[in-house]
């Protein structure tokens, strides 16, 4: 790994336990500059984990994270994240919701005003700033979510199995919509997902995570088309990175196919 | 575009209604067993018991000679007046101290048992002592009311500040939260309805012992008519005053309620 320009997120030999146990060894990974990078294991593996650390929500024991070379300590404001749960506020109302971070560093109101508007404009919200969280479905709340964390103009966005907390059908439509709102404005981005399909779609590359303590088992390129749309699901090359990204996972150790590229 | 939910919950509509639906069976019920009540009662005081004795009709019969008079609405400013002085000092001191209990665990270490401990305390018991300690006049009445609201505010501010969802607190930190916003634009509304029940517990509390004080110490209010009146045997404008208070601890409770809707519209039990 080299924290060459072309780096924006570079993570060495990263390390965490809590007590007695290991979470997370000796992980080495980097994001691009606008590189959407899945990180795909079994529940309770510790990608979440790794992703807080990432976003300076908890602290490595031993390694280090750099985003642009800057040293994660605490969370950086070049960095946004997207939430499971989607953590909005139920007192305040969309608009606040979107507007929490901006407003936190003090950003005049007109350029408040319009970086909300734009956000929610993209997001597809309109006409829904006033209402509360608990008046919109699943759904609408992790686009606000997203909303809140693209308003920052972030040059790293962390996603925390944004969609699993989502019907089927609503999923996969904030997966393209995901895609689309990317191919607008690329940037950096670590998509996490236990969902495997999910990761195969979104990333650019796949990092398959697992074990006990967590390691990274294997790296698939995804040599997919952009803009992808719902055409690339049934394509072989799908398919078939699919496959190897299973067998990544479910594939003990030892025995055949390849563990590494 | 996903599907707006509107949350309306289908309520099964009563069967026998008249106007609109205004009078249903639920809503006449509690009429019914009021009036039937209020019967037994006069009819019994009529047919067994001494003149003096208050009945329903005699206390209609004093409204209007009672609430005629300066005593009544001096009585009742000053027992208003008092209460909801008292409630603002307590709530305010409350919030103020059970955030910092509830966010600061140190803090909680040192606090916690005696506020516990004096929450728990029938307060009644220490009126005789603060009337001795502050004297036989309406600053004993209050300072037994900011007493009465600040001890359960404080509890449920600390437990409501406390129990704050983690995921609120990583969006804070994840977007530039400081302490002052995690604790004022995060803890703080989060455990709105928490701070909401203490304040109408207070209420409930403040009132009771406002009550004792007036009582106990002859301060002037509600509390010391309805001891003066039951004194000269004027039943019937003794319970004038009590049906005041009645009113006026209802209508706290339904000005409570609706005030949490408001505040946390979100928050349903």
């Amino acid at each position: 790994m080299n924290d060459s320009g072309a780096e924006r997120l570079v993570v060495e030999n990263a390390g965490l336990r809590y007590g007695q146990l290991d979470v997370l060894a000796d992980i080495s990974l980097s994001v691009g500059i606008s590189e959407i990078v899945s990180i795909v294991g079994p529940s309770g593996c510790g990608k979440t984990t790794l992703l807080r650390c990432v976003g300076g929500l908890n602290q490595l024991n031993y390694g280090e994270i750099r985003i642009d070379g800057q040293r994660v300590e605490k969370p950086l404001p070049i960095v946004s994240m997207v939430f499971q749960h989607f953590g909005l506020f139920p007192w305040k109302n969309l608009w606040s919701n979107i507007a929490y971070g901006l407003k936190l560093r003090h950003a005049p109101k007109e350029e408040i005003d319009r970086r909300v508007a734009d956000a929610i404009d993209l997001v597809g919200l309109k006409g829904f700033e006033k209402s509360y969280p608990h008046q919109l479905s699943g759904g609408m709340q992790q686009r606000a979510g997203l909303a809140r964390a693209l308003v920052m103009e972030p040059k790293l966005l962390l996603m925390d199995e944004p969609f699993s907390a989502i019907d089927a059908q609503t999923r996969e439509q904030l997966q393209f919509e995901l895609l689309r709102i990317w191919d607008r404005r690329p940037t950096a981005m670590i998509f996490v997902t236990h969902a495997i399909d999910e990761a195969v779609l979104m990333g650019d590359r796949v990092i398959v995570l697992a074990g006990r303590p967590a390691h990274v088992r294997a790296v698939r390129k995804v040599d997919l088309p952009r803009p992808r749309d719902r055409s690339v699901v049934s394509s072989p090359a799908f398919i078939n990175l699919r496959e190897q990204v299973w067998h990544d996972l479910f594939d003990q150790p030892g025995a055949n196919g390849a563990r590494i590229q | 575009m996903a599907t707006y939910s509107s949350r309306i919950e289908a309520v099964p509509a009563a069967r026998w209604t008249w106007g609109r639906g205004l009078i249903t069976r639920e809503r006449l019920a509690p009429v019914v067993a009021g009036a039937v009540l209020l019967v037994i009662w006069e009819v019994w005081v009529r047919a067994q018991l001494p003149d003096f004795v208050a009945r329903p009709s005699g206390i209609v019969m004093a409204i209007p000679s009672t609430i005629a008079t300066a005593e009544f609405w001096s009585g009742v400013a000053a027992t208003l007046g008092a209460i909801l002085e008292g409630v603002a000092i307590g709530s305010v001191a409350g919030i103020l101290i059970g955030v910092s209990m509830g966010r600061v665990r140190e803090f909680d270490w040192f606090m916690s048992t005696y506020i516990r401990a004096l929450y728990a305390l029938p307060l009644i018991a220490l009126v005789p002592i603060i009337i001795l300690w502050v004297g036989y006049q309406p600053a004993a009445r209050l300072v037994i009311v900011v007493i009465s609201v600040f001890l359960p505010v404080a509890v449920t501010t600390a437990d409501g500040t406390r129990a704050i969802s983690k995921e609120y607190l990583d969006v804070g930190k994840m977007f530039g939260a400081r302490t002052r916003n995690i604790w004022f634009g995060i803890a703080l509304p989060s455990a709105t309805p928490f701070i909401v029940a203490g304040i109408e517990l207070g209420f409930a509390r403040g009132i009771t012992n406002a009550i004792a004080v007036e009582i106990l110490a002859s301060v002037n209010g509600m509390g010391m008519s309805v001891f003066t009146k039951s004194n000269e045997l004027n039943e019937n404008a003794s319970l004038v005053y009590v049906l005041c208070l009645a009113i006026f601890a209802v209508g706290i409770r339904t000005l409570m309620i609706r005030f949490r809707h408001w505040l946390a519209p979100w928050y349903h039990r």
